[in-house]
C-alpha cells in the first residue's frame, strides 16, 4: 500500500480525492491532531518501524513522510 | 475596588504595565499597551457599525490576537460576544446566526443570512481611530453566548454574564495559584469554553499568553517553554495523549519546567494521572470538572489527593456542589445522585430556551446532568452521564465503568458502551460495546467476555461487540455515545 492510500484509509478520505506530496493538515479536515497520531501509528504498524519524536517533528506533509521512510530505506511506492 | 469585569481588569493591567507582553503569537510579541489600543480600535469600528449594549457580535473563533481584540472590544461596548467554531459547517453556522440575530457577523466565509457581515480581518476591524469614551460593563450584563456541541436543530447557546466569566477566572486562579508573572501556553481553540476562560483569565491578571496551534506539533510548545520561559499550559487529556504518543517521554524534561498545568473538559485515565504525578513532582497539576454553564466547578491537584486520584476533586473556591435526587432531596455520603452546582459561575440559562432553562435548575442549583457521589471528606466522584445510564433489569449501569475495564484488555485501544434497547430488559444483552483495537488483530468477543468476567458483575458484561475505527468524540474529547445508537 502506498502512503496516499494508507492516509485515505486511516482518515476515511473519499475515493477520488487527490493527495500529493504537498498535502498536509491544512488541506484535509480529518488531518487534525488525532488524525496525525493515527497516521503515525498506521505507518509504524504498516512498515513495522518506530518513528522517533525527532522524525515526527519533521513531518508536516505527505512528502515529509516519504522522506522519513526513504531514510529508513523504505520505498512504499 | 475590585474590577467588575474581565475587560476592566485587562485595562487596569494595561495602565499599570503597558510595556509588558500580553500576547505572543508566532514571532510577534504584543504589549499590553498595543492590545489596549487594538481593542479600542476594534470597539470604535464596531460602534460605527451600529453595535450597542446588548447586541450580539458573532465572530470567527480563529486562534490569533485579533480574536482577543474583538472579544474584549465587544465587552467594551457592553455587547455580547458569540465566538464561532472555525470548523462549523455552513448550515450549522446559519442556524446559530438565525438563533442569535447578531448585529454583525465577522467571518471569512460569506454565508446567505440577513445580518450585516464583514470579513474577520485586521484591515476591517482595526481601521478606525481608538475609541475614547466608553462605559465598562456591569457584572450583571450579558457577556458571552457560547454554543455547546449539539446536532443540527439542537444548538444551545449558554448565556454567561460578566460576573460569571469573572468568577470563572478568579476561582480557578485561586486554586491554581497563577498570577501576573506567569506565561501560559494556550494550545486550545478559543471559541471553546476552556480555551476562552484561560485567555480571559490571563489577560485579566496581566499575565502573558502564548497562542499555539493545537497539539499536532508538540515541538511548538516545547519551544515556547524553552524560548519564552513559559510557566503554565492548559490542555485537554486527549491533547496530552497526543503529545505522549508523538514525543514519548521527551515531554518530561520540558513539562518539568512548568509551574502549573490545567487539564479539563474530558476525563483522564488513572494511569496518565499517576504518570504525571510521578514525572512532574514540582508542577501543580490541576484538573477541572466543569461545563460551559458552570465553569471549572470542581478542581483537583494530582499531588495533593493521595489515593483519591480517581475523584473529580472538591468544589472550587467560592462554589458549592451538591448531590441531589430527582426529587431535589440531598443524597447522603456514598449515594449516587445528580451533581448540582451553585455560585457566581452559574449561567442564568440558555438563549431563547426558557423551557430548557427551567429544567436545568432545581432549587437554585444548576443541574449538570452528570451523576456522582461524595465521600466523607467532601471529594466528589463521577459515576456517569445521566443520559448515558443503562438500565438492566432495574439496575443502573454506568458505561464509563465498563469501558474502563474493557480498555485494560491488551488488544483494546478505546471503547464506548451503550444501551441497545428501550425500557430496561433483564438480560445483559441490552449492553453493546463498540471497540477500537490497538493493532490489526481483532480479539474474539468471547475472549473479551472472558476478560470482563470476574472484573465486572455479570449483568454489566456486554452481550454484543462491534469493532469500529474511532469512537465519536467532541473536539474536546468527550465521548458521543448517542452517535453510536
Amino acid at each position: 500500500m502506498n502512503i496516499e492510500e494508507l492516509i485515505k484509509e486511516v482518515l476515511f478520505i473519499e475515493e477520488g480525492t487527490q493527495l500529493t506530496n504537498e498535502t498536509g493538515p491544512n488541506d484535509i479536515e480529518a488531518w487534525d491532531s488525532l488524525g496525525h497520531v493515527d497516521i503515525i501509528t498506521a505507518i509504524e504498524d504498516e512498515f513495522d518501524i518506530e518513528i522517533s519524536p525527532e522524525e515526527i517533528g519533521e513531518i508536516s506533509t505527505i512528502g515529509d513522510i516519504k522522506k522519513m521512510l526513504a531514510k529508513k530505506d523504505i520505498n512504499p511506492e | 475596588m475590585k474590577p467588575e469585569s474581565i475587560v476592566e481588569g485587562f485595562f487596569r493591567s494595561s495602565e499599570t504595565q503597558p510595556d509588558k507582553t500580553a500576547i505572543i503569537w508566532k514571532d510577534e510579541k504584543i504589549t499590553y499597551a498595543s492590545v489596549s489600543e487594538y481593542v479600542r480600535k476594534a470597539a470604535a469600528f464596531l460602534k460605527q457599525m451600529g453595535i450597542k449594549k446588548g447586541d450580539r457580535v458573532a465572530f470567527y473563533g480563529d486562534k490569533n490576537p485579533l480574536f482577543a481584540y474583538t472579544y474584549l472590544a465587544t465587552h467594551l461596548l457592553e455587547a455580547v460576544a458569540v465566538p464561532l467554531d472555525v470548523k462549523l459547517p455552513e448550515d450549522r453556522l446559519k442556524e446559530l446566526l438565525i438563533q442569535t440575530e447578531p448585529g454583525i457577523v465577522l467571518h471569512p466565509t460569506k454565508v446567505d443570512h440577513p445580518f450585516q457581515q464583514l470579513p474577520f480581518s485586521e484591515e476591517v476591524l482595526l481601521s478606525s481611530a481608538p475609541l475614547g469614551d466608553f462605559n465598562l460593563p456591569a457584572g450583571g450584563d450579558l457577556a458571552d453566548l457560547l454554543f455547546t456541541t449539539g446536532t443540527t436543530g439542537n444548538a444551545k447557546g449558554v448565556k454567561l454574564t460578566q460576573q460569571n466569566i469573572l468568577a470563572g477566572a478568579v476561582n480557578s486562579n485561586e486554586f491554581i495559584g497563577n498570577d501576573a508573572s506567569d506565561i501560559e501556553i494556550i494550545p486550545l481553540p478559543l471559541h471553546h469554553a476552556f480555551g476562552l476562560r484561560r485567555l480571559r483569565t490571563n489577560l485579566f491578571l496581566g499575565a502573558t499568553v502564548i497562542l499555539v496551534d493545537g497539539f499536532m506539533f508538540p515541538k511548538h510548545f516545547f519551544d515556547a517553554i524553552e524560548v519564552h520561559a513559559a510557566t503554565g499550559i492548559c490542555m485537554v487529556p486527549s491533547g496530552f495523549s497526543i503529545v505522549k504518543k508523538l514525543m514519548k517521554d521527551r515531554y518530561i524534561p520540558h513539562f518539568k519546567k512548568l509551574k502549573y498545568i490545567e487539564f479539563g473538559s474530558a476525563p483522564m485515565s488513572l494511569d496518565e494521572k499517576q504518570e504525571l504525578a510521578v514525572e512532574l513532582p514540582k508542577t501543580r497539576i490541576c484538573m477541572h470538572f466543569g461545563l460551559t454553564e458552570v465553569a471549572a466547578n470542581i478542581l483537583i491537584e494530582f499531588h495533593e489527593v493521595g489515593e483519591k486520584l480517581h475523584a473529580l476533586g472538591k468544589p472550587s473556591p467560592n462554589v458549592s456542589v451538591n448531590i441531589l435526587g430527582d426529587d431535589g432531596e440531598e443524597k447522603t455520603v456514598g449515594e449516587i445522585g445528580e451533581i448540582v452546582v451553585k455560585g457566581d459561575i452559574q449561567t442564568p440559562g440558555y438563549w431563547k430556551k426558557p423551557e430548557l432553562t427551567q429544567k436545568s435548575f432545581i432549587n437554585g442549583w444548576f443541574r449538570t446532568g452528570d451523576l456522582g457521589y461524595k465521600d466523607t471528606e467532601g471529594y466528589v466522584y463521577l459515576s456517569g452521564r445521566k443520559d448515558d445510564v443503562i438500565n438492566v433489569g432495574g439496575k443502573k449501569v454506568f458505561p464509563a465503568e465498563i469501558e474502563e475495564v474493557l480498555n485494560q484488555h491488551s488488544a483494546v485501544k478505546d471503547s464506548a458502551v451503550i444501551s441497545v434497547h428501550e425500557g430496561g430488559k433483564i438480560t445483559g444483552k441490552s449492553i453493546k460495546a463498540f471497540v477500537v483495537v490497538k493493532g490489526k488483530e481483532q480479539p474474539l468477543p468471547k475472549d473479551l467476555i472472558t476478560f470482563l468476567r470476574g472484573k465486572l458483575e455479570p449483568f454489566k458484561i456486554p452481550g454484543e461487540f462491534k469493532f469500529i475505527s474511532k469512537i465519536p468524540a467532541t473536539a474536546s474529547g468527550k465521548k458521543q455515545r448517542d452517535k453510536l445508537k
